[in-house]
């Protein structure tokens, strides 16, 4: 498992605020495997509780994280790389992860039981896939974003 | 394992001492007989995907013996994905191919609690209001 700061060469993800010193950037590279969830979920609820989110806040991050990972790893190719990258903002944490797939069909698992559970966990989310062609993997990214406060409820 | 075939016959309880555990310690499963073909299985630590599985697997054992009442308490769980929630729907199935009642016991604290009302399982599953003893545990 490797822990990446902000400042190393890996590949930016899109944020186009890293320079800004509030913001924290952490990238973990994973097998794409179910022992590897456990250690995501919990640096997710880790960020959480130092952002000082609320404990109901860093709860449904850790269970949001735990779904998103599950969804990726069931899907992922054989011998696929997990990608997670944590975006630490004030009062917000983005979560973007992907993987490697095989399935030629769309392989977004937005319909499945775990992706409504992910709605209803996190504030945001959102799934981008690009298939895969014979000879050439797919790749499936989902992100995610908790607010540091529970919405209340209606 | 207990007795098969022999429905009227009571099952012979596990001994509390032979707990059943999983993967690395993060998941472990202790069969109590609360009386004749009432079994009560106790969950502790993380059920996730990693842990899920095995754990779905004893239990369809244990209905494989077709108990009369199986009760899965949770209040040990420190953590439950939505794998963790399919093991119950996957073992709620189960149990009603096998004429079992099933129960859930254990499920107030948040870990538990908010997964189950988010995908309104809570109403699915009948759910008892305390854990139930092990005083009565038949010997």
């Amino acid at each position: 498992m490797t822990y990446l700061d902000s400042g190393t060469s890996m590949p930016n993800h899109g944020a186009d605020s890293d320079s800004d010193e509030s913001v924290l950037s952490l990238e973990l590279r994973t097998t794409a495997s179910t022992v590897s969830i456990p250690t995501i979920r919990t640096v997710a609820a880790d960020l959480a509780a130092r952002a000082d989110f609320d404990l109901d806040s860093i709860d449904d991050l850790r269970m949001a994280v735990d779904d998103l990972c599950a969804m990726l790893v069931r899907i992922a190719a054989a011998d696929a790389t997990l990608y997670c990258t944590f975006t630490v903002r004030p009062e917000r944490i983005e979560v973007a992860a992907e993987t490697d797939v095989d399935d030629l069909a769309d392989p977004l698992p937005t319909g499945s039981f775990a992706w409504r559970v992910l709605q209803c966990l996190a504030d945001e989310v959102g799934a981008t896939s690009v298939p895969a062609e014979p000879g050439r993997r797919g790749r499936v990214r989902i992100t995610l974003a908790k607010d540091a406060l529970t919405a209340p409820q209606p | 394992m207990v007795a098969e075939g022999a429905p009227d016959l009571p099952i012979r309880p596990r001994p509390s001492t032979e707990p059943l555990s999983y993967l690395n310690g993060l998941l472990s499963a202790d069969v109590r007989q609360l009386e004749h073909a009432v079994l009560v299985v106790y969950v502790a630590g993380e059920l996730d995907m990693l842990t899920g599985p095995p754990l779905q697997d004893h239990l369809g054992e244990l209905l494989a013996t077709r108990p009369d009442r199986l009760i899965i308490d949770l209040s040990q769980v420190s953590f439950m994905g939505s794998t963790g929630l399919s093991v119950l729907i996957c073992t709620r199935q189960n149990a009603i191919a096998m004429g079992t009642t099933l129960q859930l016991s254990g499920t107030s604290a948040r870990a538990i609690s908010v997964p189950l009302e988010l995908t309104g399982l809570n109403q699915l599953f009948e759910i008892l209001p305390t854990p139930p003893t092990i005083g009565d545990v038949q010997r």
